[in-house]
């Protein structure tokens, strides 16, 4: 057992901040003895906490995900890449723009003050559907790979003229787009049909 | 970095290295990832870096102090709350029944030193449980060795007080 004064004293040096780390190992050791005195009981604590704090470590590592450092040739080779591959993609892009899906409206008509319409061979439509077509209607078509057209307004009192107009794009696009031709003569066929709905009333 | 150099400097402090960065924390998963981050750092250093380096181990504690402190301020962690992950810890410097017997007052000295002022703390932490020279703590730190010796002093003065003053043995 050690002198009770030079513990003491190492311990007052140890409060001050002036032990050396070997003097400190030795006050570790003395109180992680079995026999402390009474007089140092009180400080137990403290060494009994450094000891176990000493023993605390480190259990988990993630140490084998680690890779080595990329060279600088392979970071300009990945950069290089990434750089070629938004361009092939910013072009395919581009490319899909140039077809843009193009919708030819047909202005809204309204079935009032027709003058002297020319006459249209048209097949008989049942009556419900005449009456369906008889309100104002917009019309849309879509239709693709094809340049837009721009058809001009109409104004009520030329709705002939319009209705000329609108078949001449209808005529347009169903000569270009075989897709969109049958659909266009429906279109076609309808506006005849209107055109003949609308040719009583103005006569009347 | 090379692998031998890492594997024989690096490597074998990640222990030190967690407890300082436990100390700074204050939590076990904080100051896993930081050591983590601070490994994986210095893996991938550039050979001029690693060229640079004298003492890897001063590095290292330095890189953890930065990183641990960073972590800590963005979160905004408050002092008190993660010291649950400190008393997680258990070793096997006492036997059970020592442990039961003094685990309260050994969390008490616990909590004292946590509650320190951080320098403080990082310096009694660094002198009394790493066990390292004045000069390697002022040097981790990043502060005068008069800072160092001042600053220990307050520490274990603020610690025998509160032992004084509160009997942890009862």
């Amino acid at each position: 057992m050690r002198n009770l004064e030079e513990i003491q004293t190492l311990l007052d040096k140890y409060w001050s901040g002036d032990t050396t780390l070997e003097e400190e190992r030795s006050l570790k050791a003395y109180f992680a003895g079995p026999q402390v005195h009474e007089r140092f009981q009180p400080f137990m604590p403290l060494f009994q906490t450094l000891r176990q704090e000493q023993s605390v470590l480190l259990k988990h590592v993630k140490i084998v995900p680690m890779r080595a450092p990329v060279s600088n040739r392979s970071r300009w080779a990945i950069a290089a890449s990434v750089v070629a591959l938004l361009g092939l993609g910013a072009w395919w892009l581009q490319n899909q723009d140039a077809t843009p899906e193009v919708v030819a409206e047909i202005p809204v008509l309204q079935p009032i003050a027709v003058p002297a319409p020319q006459p249209l061979v048209v097949a008989a439509l049942p009556a419900p559907e005449i009456v369906a077509i008889a309100k104002p209607v917009l019309v849309q078509k879509r239709m693709t790979r094809t340049k837009k057209i721009n058809t001009a307004p109409v104004i009520d009192a030329e709705t002939e003229q319009a209705m000329e107009e609108i078949k001449a794009a209808l005529s347009l696009v169903s000569a270009k787009l075989n897709k969109g031709k049958k659909a266009a003569l429906k279109d076609l066929n309808r506006l005849e049909t209107m055109d003949k709905f609308l040719k009583p009333k103005s006569d009347s | 970095m090379n692998w031998a150099i890492f594997h024989e400097h690096v490597f074998p402090v990640r222990h030190k290295l967690y407890r300082f960065a436990l100390r700074i924390t204050g939590n076990v998963h904080e100051a896993e990832d930081v050591v983590q981050e601070v490994l994986e750092k210095v893996w991938k250093s550039s050979a001029d870096q690693s060229a640079a380096v004298q003492n890897w181990e001063a590095w290292c504690m330095t890189l953890t102090r930065n990183r641990s402190l960073d972590k800590t301020r963005s979160q905004a962690m408050r002092r008190t709350a993660p010291l649950d992950g400190i008393y997680d810890q258990r070793t096997d410097a006492a036997t059970p029944a020592q442990y039961v017997e003094s685990s309260d007052s050994v969390d008490q000295v616990k909590r004292l030193i946590q509650q320190l002022p951080e320098k403080q703390r990082l310096v009694m932490h660094l002198r009394d449980i790493e066990e390292l020279t004045y000069d390697e703590i002022a040097n981790t730190l990043n502060i005068t060795l008069e800072q160092v010796k001042v600053n220990l002093h307050r520490a274990r003065k603020a610690i025998r007080e509160q032992l004084v003053g509160i009997d942890l043995t009862t």
